[in-house]
């Protein structure tokens, strides 16, 4: 149980490695998964009961099921499926890179709509009407008005939501995706200290949510600059 | 479905012991997060500045580092901890690493939630109680703790959906909890859908059954504002 500075050393390029895996996690999902959460969001609150409940239900599998069960499901069930291997989609499913990608997509896009949905809501009707008497096209009064108004409502949750996602990855090494907790690990197990690699592994997650802390700060100031007390 | 039944052929009866270890786990990691948070709570809470930097830095790390993480440090190096300062020697199950890294990690989203609850209970009410002579120890458990219990309610819930589904992490280190045993039936059987479908709905039901729970502990600590809405 004492930190050893040289394998601590020795253990920073492996360690870049799993960042750089992480990163390449991390990327695409938030640009995925906020891609499809505006659509699944809109879904949720669709007059249609048709469309509105079959989505509820998806939703609440994706968001009450542990995201291990869900990698799992990808990797051990979708890909190991007759009909995805024997069609075109195994050329994506083979890789259990692309499978994490997957199921932490689907994953984070559930929570996102449920943020973007409750931001949505919480507009309030009377804005609404107003744009509706100023002759706004509905088109334009959604995409100008209720839309960012949604997404500044919705901000906090999104914070929470990336700083749990961003931790959640590191259950990836469930399904053979070397990321950093993967690296350490395997430094565990070779150099028989629990301690070190664990802590390095530690050090470097920690550093990877202040950035996105940092990042959340200067968006929420910018987003909320007309919030300043008047008097000063 | 007979891969379902209780007898040697099906996985039910395994599964039900999975289910069962998974809801121990989260139960018992739940409730000491409870207890160690609102002790870290009152840390927060403290006017004294070192009190409060150990808070902040507890925070900090408990927050900023995967539960998985926490979980594995925890499995490793518990036995090594406990030998150089305890000097006893203890085997740590899968369970114990589990319970006790949980609790690390949950009691600070407690401890966060408990300051918040309290510093949310008005300053009057501190005020009012001590006008009418109320001592320190019924100031707390008559004013300040049935108010603050109310607001923190919607974080504790928040808090237990995730904890619940964090211990499914805990199987990465061998614990035999429902995800392990539904993974293995899996591998076995070759029916990957089923079982991680009875493992979803597992975890879905429970959270459903939380939430249902909450509800009417809701309406039961927020009795005294039925009339004011």
């Amino acid at each position: 149980m004492i930190f050893d500075v040289s394998l601590a050393w020795d253990l920073v390029p492996s360690l870049l490695e799993g960042t750089l895996v992480t990163v390449m996690l991390l990327v695409p999902t938030f640009v995925l998964g906020l891609a499809i959460s505006v659509p699944f969001a809109l879904a949720r609150l669709s007059k249609r009961p048709l469309l509105r409940w079959p989505v509820w239900a998806v939703s609440v599998f994706l968001r009450g099921a542990p995201q291990l069960v869900l990698l799992y499901m990808v990797y051990n069930g979708f890909a190991l499926w007759d009909v995805v291997r024997e069609s075109f989609l195994w050329a994506f499913f083979k890789e259990p890179y692309n499978c994490a990608i997957f199921a932490f997509t689907i994953n984070h896009a559930a929570f996102l709509a449920e943020i973007w949905r409750g931001g949505l809501a919480a507009v309030p009707k009377e804005l609404m009407e107003g744009c509706d008497a100023l002759g706004l096209p509905k088109r334009v009064a959604f995409l100008k008005v209720r839309m960012p108004l949604a997404f500044r409502y919705g901000l906090s949750g999104y914070r929470n939501e990336v700083i749990l996602f961003v931790k959640g990855t590191a259950a990836v090494s469930a399904i053979t995706v070397f990321d950093i907790l993967a690296f350490a690990n395997e430094a565990v197990e070779l150099t028989y200290d629990p301690f070190t690699p664990l802590v390095m592994a530690a050090l470097v997650y920690w550093l990877i949510v202040q950035v996105f802390q940092f990042l959340f700060d200067k968006a929420e100031r910018r987003l909320n600059r007309y919030m300043k007390p008047a008097t000063s | 479905m007979e891969l379902l039944g209780l007898g040697a052929e099906g996985y039910g009866d395994e599964l039900l012991w999975g289910f069962a270890l998974t809801l121990w786990l989260a139960l018992a990691s739940f409730f000491l997060s409870c207890v160690v948070g609102l002790l870290l709570g009152f840390v927060a809470l403290s006017r004294r500045r070192l009190a409060r930097g150990f808070w902040r830095g507890y925070r900090s790390v408990a927050m900023g580092v995967p539960s998985v993480l926490v979980i594995f440090f925890v499995y490793f190096n518990l036995p090594y901890l406990l030998r150089s300062i305890l000097a006893v020697d203890v085997e740590i199950t899968a369970l114990t690493a589990g319970i006790v890294a949980l609790t690390l990690v949950y009691a600070a989203y407690t401890g966060e939630v408990v300051r918040g609850a309290v510093s949310n209970v008005p300053a009057g009410q501190f005020e009012a109680a001590r006008a009418l002579g109320v001592g320190t120890f019924h100031l707390w458990r008559l004013v300040v703790i049935p108010q603050a219990f109310r607001l923190a309610l919607p974080g504790l819930t928040n808090i237990w959906l995730i904890l619940l589904k964090d211990t499914a992490l805990v199987s990465l280190v061998g614990l035999e909890d429902i995800v392990r045993v539904a993974n293995i039936a899996a591998g076995t059987t070759q029916e990957p859908f089923l079982f991680y479908i009875v493992a979803m709905l597992a975890f879905v039901a429970v959270a459903g059954l939380s939430m249902m729970a909450v509800h009417k502990a809701e309406a039961w600590a927020g009795r005294g504002f039925a009339d004011a809405r």
